[in-house]
């Protein structure tokens, strides 16, 4: 079912002539200029580079008589404020590779994801013990310590793989993508970050008991 | 890979949108699940969403030099914008820490160490005061730099860094505490900060 228009957006698409399109552009903007101007910014650490994302979008926006806005008018099945972040952010993801390259922002927001660091989490987390560092850095290990480390990392590989995805979703949201319980729960549909606490909980939970019954427990030789 | 393909790969914005709003059929949101556990781009997509959409229920101002804005819109009103902030502006050092009116969150009050203070490499544990049983206290350790370096979950009101956590000398390191009570509330330090000595 189509979500209604909000008022600035029916008035914009609506207007007859250039005046009036003037008029109800000023309007769009003045509304959406606060959830565009972060999406822009969410794109980049330079504050410049956020004001030209954020021009950027502006353009693109009243290109081809509203031609984005009005597919979302057509069959927008979701809050327009939703969907104007996302196609928002999209922009300035363009934007950006245009202006230097196909490497995206949004490989992550922040920092690439550090699959060392999070299976390192998710071992800690569930009672393993075992030198990272001297895999992580390229130390020769032990065969016993690699061995060990091998066993350990495909067992958790497989315990992640049998989890369903909304599970994988939380893990990976926590320890990837560092979000806070308080984000997870508003994206994931949580009642409220202590549910995700708890959720979590089980999960690990569920994991460590999957590794104990797969052989892997203390790693001490 | 063409770029074609890539693309086919990834959601279209209007299921991302309907993920995060949970407006979707029985039959999408298994599918789109699956892909979100597995797709890391399409996944932060949705979390930069989130974050981005919370921010509404906060004041923002909005900046820009005339030059630009006159040059790009016309029409659109001008506020200040704080964008020159330090870090300690932005986070705050008081051990009391305020709280944001704004968020509703609760405090949480340090014990030691205390806010600039400086402390000994071999000083690795954190107090705070307790807020009571069964609560979950969630320790973040950064570095200068803001990248994290520790994160640990506790119910005692103290926690003590491992051994594989190793401070530098001459070091700015800032931390912080969030609890989860039982009901549901949250309660914050906000970011605090102490050096370690030579």
């Amino acid at each position: 079912m189509r979500s209604p228009l909000p008022p600035e957006l029916a008035r914009l698409l609506d207007a007859g002539d250039s005046d009036s399109r003037d008029q109800a552009w000023g309007a769009f903007v003045r509304k959406h200029s606060r959830i565009l101007f972060h999406a822009a910014k969410s794109t980049t650490d330079v504050y410049d580079d956020a004001m030209d994302r954020y021009a950027s979008v502006l353009d693109r926006l009243r290109e081809c008589d509203f031609r984005r806005l009005r597919r979302y008018a057509s069959d927008g099945r979701t809050q327009f404020s939703t969907w104007l972040v996302l196609v928002a952010r999209r922009m300035c993801i363009d934007y950006h590779r245009a202006r230097y390259g196909r490497r995206s922002p949004d490989a992550g927001d922040g920092p690439p994801s550090d699959a060392t660091a999070t299976r390192r989490q998710l071992v800690d987390l569930v009672g393993a013990r075992i030198d990272i560092e001297a895999i992580a850095d390229g130390a020769r290990p032990s065969p016993e310590l690699a061995l060990r480390a091998e066993e350990l990392s495909q067992a958790l590989v497989n315990a992640l793989s049998d989890l369903p995805a909304r599970d994988r979703i939380l893990l990976k949201l926590r320890f990837e993508d560092d979000a806070s319980a308080r984000e997870i729960a508003t994206m994931m549909g949580f009642p409220s970050p202590f549910h995700v606490y708890r959720r979590l909980t089980a999960v690990l939970d569920q994991l460590r008991r999957y590794l104990e019954s797969h052989g892997v427990g203390d790693p001490t030789p | 890979m063409t770029p074609d393909e890539a693309n086919e790969q990834h959601l279209d914005t209007e299921q991302i949108a309907a993920y995060l709003e949970r407006n979707m059929t029985p039959d999408e949101l298994p599918r789109v699940e699956a892909h979100i556990a597995e797709c890391e781009r399409c996944r932060r997509e949705a979390l930069a969403a989130t974050r981005i959409l919370g921010m509404r229920a906060r004041r923002w101002w909005l900046y820009a030099g005339a030059p630009l804005l006159a040059a790009v819109v016309a029409s659109i009103l001008l506020v200040s914008q704080r964008d020159t902030e330090t870090p300690e502006q932005v986070f705050g050092a008081d051990a009391t820490v305020r709280t944001s009116a704004d968020e509703g969150l609760l405090q949480v009050t340090i014990v030691a160490p205390a806010p600039g203070s400086a402390v000994g490499v071999g000083n690795r544990t954190f107090r705070w005061r307790s807020l009571g049983t069964d609560v979950l206290y969630r320790f973040t350790l950064t570095n200068q730099e803001g990248e994290p370096i520790f994160t640990g979950d506790t119910s005692d009101s103290a926690l003590t860094l491992p051994g594989e956590v190793v401070l530098e000398p001459d070091a700015r390191y800032f931390w912080r505490v969030d609890a989860l009570l039982p009901d549901g509330r949250s309660a914050t330090t906000r970011m605090l900060d102490f050096q370690t000595t030579r």
